[in-house]
């Protein structure tokens, strides 16, 4: 065994002792267990957003569609930024709610605000069947960021990894992802940092001469295509309101932010988070670098290009931490999407729809007892059938924006019924899934995801204002109530 | 005018700027070391805590207010 596989499998050795740890002294319940008693702080909190934001994607596809697409990558900096805005302004709200009401899943707030189990339960099937791709998508992150820097076989490593996520989340829940976190955000840091500026500054002597070299072998590569071609402007700023939408939107994303000790908790995260996207700057410039030094990579092989280039260029103890930190960047996403889809399927689709009798404490052995079941379906679809999820996760991506004006809406306008809000969550999932198998990457140049939230936003305020039932007071004063 | 549509006006400037400036720098030129599109973005990033501070701190009711309040 080479010293940088031994270095991976120590960082994930002191993951899972921490996951373990995590637990803590505190009687585990329902609350406890999902969303950590609602008890971060801000660094805390910090450190669980960066978490559960910044996965495998940081060192494969960021720097791999820089490779691939030039420019236009550079809004991978920008849309994190954006969305920060606006969870300054609706997340707080939301956080409010969902602690006076005892919300613990996304599904809940459709439940609750809509007084529908039956509307939480689709919320909570749809959630679950976008997580799912995301969780296998991760795990073959995983895999290769593995298999590349330490030579261990990528089904050994995915297996490996999914035992030990389900072991850490079945113990101690969301305070495994938040304790997990902290490990990986400093590995995170520092190995994008030191790949980051070491591989510019050793191929190229810094970053000038990089783009120097880049623009002079690539005239036009780092612009933006001109209008009306693929990527153009107007398809890079819709995907950064499409993206900026649907940030927070993925259910164990929303669940996260329920974790928050308080609403100016939040708000201070959504000052401090922007400054981590500087971090995946870094990543791109290393796409750019390894457009010149590993020239000829083609599809999937782009998402390689760090990985190739720090293996061509760090001493193996380096890339051993690169290869843990890959690792735990896609642990922590795992672990808060196994920990929702299965307290999902628990809460808001047995209790809810099927056996509303079930007690807190039923539902929180189901929650467990399903992060096995879960955690077997996503890592068979994995080994076996790599490809079959693969359009359902382009279609989550944009498809989880589709929730924003049902929850945006349901917290200020109090004339939004349910009929307004399915009705709008349907048709705008079912553009995304239409633009998704017709493979329609733009649609007039633009992200297909915006005509889609277009089209959902018309719907939800028509179809509300046509059946507005006028009886539902209480929910929007206590929602509207501060939410700028 | 109101705090909350201050608040909003100042939070929301990175959002609008960066976006809406896209459509002018998005070329093949460079500002300072950075592609001009990667500059303009970045400049965002870093400025959008800036924003979002100053105007948390206007939301917030300072001190003296907030005791008027209670009187």
């Amino acid at each position: 065994m080479n010293a940088g596989a031994v270095v991976a499998l120590a960082v994930v050795a002191l993951a899972v002792v921490i996951g373990l740890a995590a637990r803590g002294r505190k009687q585990m319940n329902l609350e406890q267990w999902t969303v950590a008693g609602r008890s971060y702080g801000t660094l805390l909190f910090w450190v669980l957003a960066a978490g559960e934001t910044y996965s495998t994607f940081t060192y494969l596809g960021a720097s791999g569609f820089a490779y691939a697409n030039g420019g236009a990558a550079f809004y991978i900096a920008g849309y994190g930024t954006c969305a920060f805005v606006l969870s300054y302004f609706f997340l707080p709200p939301l956080w409010r709610y969902a602690k006076k009401h005892n919300l613990v899943t996304q599904a809940d707030f459709f439940t609750h605000r809509f007084r529908s189990p039956w509307f939480g339960a689709l919320t909570a099937i749809v959630g679950v069947a976008f997580m799912i791709p995301y969780i296998e998508a991760q795990l073959l992150g995983l895999g290769q960021i593995v298999e590349t820097t330490t030579g261990i076989n990528r089904v050994t490593s995915m297996v490996l990894a999914v035992v030990l996520i389900a072991v850490f989340v079945y113990a101690s829940g969301m305070k495994a992802a938040a304790w997990v976190s902290v490990l990986k955000d400093i590995l995170l840091i520092g190995t994008v940092l030191v790949v980051g500026i070491a591989i510019p500054v050793h191929y190229f002597g810094g970053f000038e001469h990089l783009i120097d070299t880049v623009q002079t072998q690539h005239p036009g590569f780092l612009g933006v295509p001109a209008p009306g071609s693929p990527l153009g402007v107007p398809w890079m700023m819709s995907t950064l309101l499409v993206t900026s939408a649907a940030f927070f939107m993925f259910p164990h994303a929303l669940a996260a932010m329920y974790t928050a000790k308080s609403e100016q908790t939040i708000r201070r995260n959504a000052i401090y988070l922007p400054l981590y996207q500087i971090l995946i700057a870094l990543t791109l410039f290393v796409g750019f670098a390894a457009v010149l030094v590993v020239p000829g990579l083609k599809g999937s092989a782009t998402n390689g290009a760090l990985l190739s280039l720090t293996v061509k260029t760090m001493p193996s103890w380096v890339v051993g931490l690169v290869g843990g930190a890959g690792a735990l960047a896609a642990i922590v996403p795992i672990s808060l999407l196994l920990l929702q889809s299965a307290t999902l399927l628990a809460r808001n689709v047995y209790q809810g729809v099927l056996r509303p009798k079930t007690s807190e404490l039923g539902v929180f052995r189901l929650s467990r007892g399903l992060v096995v079941v879960v955690t077997a379906v996503a890592l068979l679809f994995a080994i076996f059938q790599p490809a079959l999820l693969v359009n359902l996760l382009l279609t989550g991506q944009n498809g989880v924006s589709q929730f924003f004006p049902a929850i945006v809406l349901g917290l200020v306008w109090r004339r939004l019924t349910k009929a307004g809000a399915a009705t709008g969550l349907v048709v705008g999932v079912a553009i995304v899934a239409w633009t998704v198998l017709a493979s329609k990457n733009t649609l007039w140049g633009l992200n297909p995801g915006l005509l889609a939230i277009i089209v959902n936003v018309v719907l939800t305020v028509g179809v509300s204002l046509a059946t507005s039932e006028r009886r539902e007071p209480t929910v929007r004063a206590e929602a509207v109530e501060g939410v700028a | 005018m109101k705090r909350s549509a201050v608040v909003a006006a100042v939070a929301f400037t990175p959002y609008v700027a960066m976006i809406g400036g896209l459509l002018w720098f998005s070329g093949d030129g460079r500002i300072w070391f950075l592609p001009e599109i990667g500059f303009w973005i970045l400049l965002w990033v870093a400025l959008t805590p800036v924003f979002l501070g100053v105007a948390d701190r206007i939301r917030r009711p300072s001190a003296a207010e907030t005791e008027q309040e209670q009187r």
